[in-house]
């Protein structure tokens, strides 16, 4: 969902536009994987974003902490910045979290983080 | 070409295959426990170095060994080296290998209770006598995969121990 967010392929709903509709529209646009069974640790390449940034998928499990490691240090390996890599975790805006906000819709939440990973993108490293 | 070996914490037959590699261990006749416990990698590796492949030397022929640890999540850390290398079109790079396989129960035995239970003294002597026992097998490893560099066949052609298989041209 977020990256398809990121990449325009479901545009962002106005507000007041409830749930099942957010939900009817994603269906079919978004190109999901596996999840985290036979694809896990793969890096899915989705698109690349209107600022010329590559947006992947990347199921990490239950335990990711190494994967990311694993692919930091292998991009060092190869000769490339690891800092171009922006990882985001996702798993924590499908779940509420306290705090203001906390009883947003799950599009409206993921909706909220991706505008900010795209104003992160905007400011560079 | 980058050769990783990589193995579940990369403390014992990781780092036993990269210096068979590199030759600072015979590729034939007798070795020693004590001349693996004093190797300067075998058993020291702890979880925080998993997922960092660490530089051992360059061969006779150049190419860079590394040694990797990848926990119990090895497909999953193949998967996330190959599909990296493959979008950043470097795929004829990196060549992996995994000991794990090589190595028997005892080592496996030895490597648990050093690195989990902390029995160092207990641990590490068994470990290496467990390598001992597997020798045969992780210098085959590694005659293979050098034959397969000096081939420069890329490192889709031995990948988990398979062997290539040629496909005979249609006449």
């Amino acid at each position: 969902m977020a990256a398809a967010l990121h990449l325009g392929l479901v545009e962002p709903a106005p507000e007041g536009t409830a749930a099942w509709r957010n939900t009817r529209n994603a269906v079919g646009v978004i190109p999901f994987g596996r999840g985290a069974g036979k694809e896990r640790g793969t890096l899915i390449l989705l698109g690349t974003g209107k600022n010329g940034e590559e947006v992947y998928l990347l199921p990490r499990g239950k335990e990711g902490k190494l994967l990311l490691t694993l692919i930091r240090e292998t991009a060092r390996l190869l000769g490339e910045d690891p800092d171009a890599y922006c990882f985001i975790d996702c798993e924590p805006y499908a779940h509420p979290q306290p705090g203001p906000g906390k009883n947003d819709q799950l599009f409206r939440r993921i909706e909220k983080m991706v505008q900010a990973v795209k104003e992160e993108v905007l400011r560079g490293p | 070409m980058k050769v990783i070996y990589h193995c579940y914490g990369r403390a014992h037959s990781s780092v036993v295959a990269a210096h068979l590699h590199l030759g600072n261990l015979p590729m034939a006749g007798p070795v020693s426990i004590e001349q693996l416990i004093g190797l300067a990698e075998f058993d020291r590796a702890d979880s925080s170095q998993w997922g960092i492949p660490y530089f051992m030397g360059r061969d006779g022929q150049g190419n860079e060994v590394y040694i990797l640890g990848l926990d119990s999540q090895t497909p999953a850390g193949l998967r996330a080296i190959t599909s990296l290398i493959w979008h950043l079109g470097k795929k004829d790079e990196i060549l992996l290998c995994n000991t794990l396989p090589a190595v028997g129960l005892l080592t496996r035995l030895g490597g648990f209770a050093s690195k989990k239970l902390g029995l160092t003294t207990i641990g590490r002597p068994l470990a290496a006598f467990g390598i001992i026992l597997s020798l045969d097998r992780l210098r085959g490893l590694v005659a293979w995969t050098k034959k397969n560099l000096s081939g420069k066949t890329g490192p889709a052609d031995f990948r988990h121990g398979r062997k290539q298989v040629q496909r005979k041209e249609p006449k």
